[in-house]
């Protein structure tokens, strides 16, 4: 079998079917594909599809330690996966794990890269020789000594990947590898992986940012569905065959689908009538102390009633030390917040809960309690309000999230779309006038988080909705108000129309502009105003439109 | 934020062997154990000061300035109270200070202050890498080693978490500062639950990250670091063992001590 292992097919899985044991119903159902050499194979899907599991089929997770009921077969090279031991299987399969902060080991750049080759019993100077190849071809060397701790999101992210090539494997899976990336990150690590595969590495990606991966021509797609692949062939053809609501498509294709569609119904509750100014900010600058850099410098902003605002940015340009001044976690060096009129300072985070409520980017770093209820009823006590306000507000709370059945529940039980609305609930139920979000849709896939921010928006109870992201459609999208951050300064601040039109503003500030940008750009004249791309495909004379998709 | 005290100089001491550095620091631990005289004591105290300036760990020694502090000063107070000698100074009804009991705390201030010292040093020179394989080195059996690098490389992490489930808790109201300490321990419930949670969760991806890099515990290996022991570091053990059985053997013959007890 070993000797004609070079010419065979890199991996083939016929009919493969499992189900966890802990679950009634089989998590992927005879799942057929093969993989050239060389080959890059998108897996696009929606959360639960099925694509996570087959990973672990592939690197050997399943059935090792994993378990469940397995059907069908693997082939690596020819031979059976599950003949394999696991040592094995890592020289021929390397995984990129979805959060490189989780699958990083050492605490040197060094060791970890070199972890793996030592796991083997390599002698140390191949270890040596090896590691330093993979950094310099990852255009990394200048981090080999740096403590991984302290490393960007997307230097982690290179460096896990160096930890996995640095095996030499000729298969590589990456699990949403664009998940916790700025968009310039995202596009660097997208050239990287079509870079490998020229070089006759076999690679999956799963990624439900199908938009993104499109831009470095995937050989093949292969959409999923309930466990099932529905489309397996080039991705030209493959738009016609998934649905675009389940993944992110370009912008032009989304509209030439959603005209037969009925028009999406999408009618924020926050409209902007008063202009109140509920918090303001004065001249604000912060340093985490007094000689070391400032994060944020001279913010002049003001939140009125009615804003929808997204505080958009790339990673490390300052937003969420700008948001948490104005929830009182932080108080700035110079200048001042005020909230309501009254200076942070002299406030507590407690009280200044009473108007803004900060919801973090992972649930799962406030949920603890028992019950949902009784996980909905923490923040209210502790602001003090009497028990039947507490309980009429929780069950609003409830209600307008839509987690009524559940309240007996442990929140840490839940799915992880509950959770997040969990953890907005807790924010309604302290009755904050304010909803701030730290990245809203971390975690979810793009047919979840879209549903997400339609639901939170169009919910009563709010007078302002602040979210900080670093997608560009998602302002596009919900926001009425946009501000740009960029090295800890606001670069712009205005209706996402305005600000959003000046391409060398975006590329100062390091965002790349997206296919549904380009689109309402030339669709302006006719809306005046952004537009999702559903609601393009409604609002654009038929001729129009026609143009415009050819267009672009 | 640096929860580490390694400080990343290039000193000579940076540059010992890390077997070198952990059995040193176990000698100085012992040559603080020799003597009970204030005067012996606080020799070897200045003696632990150069070091750490040569070692460039001052930093260091200034960011427990405080610990340090309390460290002499209550053990000065409390001392006196448990340790009975024959000259008294001050008795009132049972309680009783002695000239030797008072000098004998003040030297075992400044001994817990020279284990934090000696204790500073090695961490301020040595990497939890270094310290990891020192100990396999030592022939620490690797699981417990790689246990405990893990351990190490997790904590920036975790603290990190924890700071983050911190901020979360307090912008729902919760108030961590006031209150007796059976209500402050009832309020640690919304803490320790996310970063248990977290734990757990973060403890088994990182599983399955080793597994897919063909981690076995039990396996032979390879190690990229080659420590190599060199003249250097046998010059420095051999000085240390030297200097510990010089000053026992002082001891032995009645210097420096007020007490005839450890």
């Amino acid at each position: 079998m070993l000797h004609d292992s070079a010419s065979a097919i890199p991996l083939r899985i016929e009919g493969l079917t499992f189900r966890y044991r802990a679950r009634p119903e089989p998590a992927i159902q005879d799942v057929s594909l093969t993989l050239e050499k060389g080959e890059l194979l998108l897996i696009a899907g929606a959360s639960g599809c099925g694509k996570t599991t087959l990973i672990r089929g592939i690197n050997g997770l399943i059935p090792r330690t994993y378990r469940g009921d397995l059907q069908g077969r693997i082939l690596l090279f020819g031979q059976d996966a599950r003949a394999m031991s696991m040592a094995q299987l890592s020289q021929i399969v390397g995984t990129l794990l979805q959060d490189p902060e989780r699958q990083i080991v050492g605490s040197y750049v060094l060791n970890e890269v070199a972890f793996g080759l030592e796991n083997l019993g390599l002698p140390r100077q191949e270890i040596r020789e090896r590691v330093d190849e993979i950094l310099s071809y990852l255009g990394i060397s200048h981090l080999r000594d740096r403590e991984t701790f302290y490393l960007s999101g997307g230097e982690k992210q290179k460096v896990a990947l160096a930890g996995v090539l640095v095996m030499r494997p000729r298969i590589l899976l990456l699990d949403e590898p664009l998940a916790s990336l700025d968009p310039v990150s995202a596009r660097e690590a997208l050239a990287l992986f079509r870079r490998l595969a020229d070089e006759g590495i076999s690679i999956i990606l799963v990624e439900h940012r199908v938009e993104d991966v499109l831009t470095i021509h995937p050989d093949r797609v292969l959409f999923m569905q309930d466990g099932r692949v529905t489309y397996d062939g080039p991705p030209d053809q493959m738009t016609e065959a998934v649905d675009y609501r389940q993944v992110k498509l370009p912008a032009p294709l989304t509209v030439r689908r959603a005209i037969h569609a009925p028009p999406p119904v999408f009618e924020p509750t926050i409209r902007p009538n008063g202009r109140e100014p509920l918090v303001v900010f004065e001249n604000v600058s912060f340093s985490y102390s007094e000689d070391s850099p400032l994060v944020i410098q001279d913010v002049n902003m003001t939140i009125h009633q009615g804003d929808i605002i997204a505080v958009l940015g790339p990673n490390g340009a300052g937003k969420t030390t700008l948001v948490k001044h104005a929830i009182g976690l932080l108080k700035p060096r110079r200048g001042r917040v005020l909230v309501e009129g009254r200076d942070t300072r002299e406030l507590s985070v407690a009280q200044i809960a009473h108007t803004l409520g900060y919801v973090f980017q992972s649930p799962g770093h406030m949920l603890f309690a028992p019950t949902v209820r009784e996980e909905l009823a923490f923040g209210p006590k502790n602001l003090g309000f009497p028990k039947e306000r507490i309980a009429e507000g929780v069950n609003r709370a409830i209600e307008t999230v839509n987690l009524k059945g559940l309240e007996d529940y442990p929140p840490l039980a839940l799915s992880f779309g509950q959770q997040k609305r969990v953890s907005i609930a807790a924010v309604l139920a302290m009755r904050s006038r304010i909803l701030v979000m730290d990245e809203p849709t971390a975690g979810q896939d793009y047919w979840n988080y879209m549903a997400f921010m339609d639901s939170i928006l169009q919910m009563p109870g709010f007078d302002a909705v602040l979210f900080i992201t670093h997608d560009l459609d998602l302002a596009i999208c919900y926001a009425n108000r946009v501000v740009l951050v960029s090295e800890g300064r606001i670069a712009a601040d205005g209706p996402p129309a305005e600000v959003l039109k000046d391409p060398d503003l975006l590329r100062r500030c390091r965002i790349v502009p997206t296919s549904l940008l380009r689109l309402n750009l030339e669709a302006l004249p006719h809306t005046g105003q952004f537009l999702r791309a559903e609601a393009l495909a409604h609002a654009l004379p038929p001729q129009v439109l026609e143009t415009l998709a050819n267009h672009l | 934020m640096n929860i580490f005290l390694y400080l990343d100089e290039n000193t000579w001491f940076h540059r010992l062997d890390s077997r070198t550095k952990i059995l040193g620091v176990l000698l100085l631990f012992c040559m603080a154990m020799v003597f009970n005289h204030p005067l012996y004591v606080a020799g070897f105290a200045l003696g632990l000061v150069w070091l750490a300036a040569a070692a460039k760990a001052l930093p260091n020694f200034w960011r427990v300035r405080y610990l340090l502090f309390l460290l002499v000063a209550f053990s000065t107070l409390l001392w006196p109270f448990f340790a009975k000698g024959p000259t008294p100074l001050w008795s009132w009804g049972r309680l009783q200070v002695s000239r030797e009991s008072l000098l004998y705390a003040i030297a075992m201030g400044l001994r817990l202050a020279s284990f934090v010292g000696a204790g500073l040093i090695f961490l301020s020179i040595t990497t939890n890498e270094e310290f990891t394989q020192g100990l396999i080195r030592l022939r620490l059996p690797y699981p417990i080693a790689f246990a405990f690098s893990t351990a190490l490389r997790l904590v920036p992490t975790f603290a990190g978490a924890g700071a983050t489930i911190v901020q979360a808790q307090i912008s729902r109201g919760l108030d961590v500062e006031s209150g007796n300490i059976f209500q402050r321990a009832g309020k640690f419930i919304p803490l320790a639950v996310p970063l248990f949670i977290y734990a757990i969760r973060h403890t088994n991806m990182l599983a399955m990250a080793l597994e897919s890099k063909g981690f076995n515990p039990g396996a032979p290996r390879t190690w990229y670091y080659d420590p190599q022991m060199r003249r250097a570091d046998y010059l420095v053990l051999a000085l240390l063992t030297a200097l510990f059985l010089g000053m026992l053997s002082l001891r032995l013959q009645g210097y420096g001590q007020v007490l005839p007890r450890l």
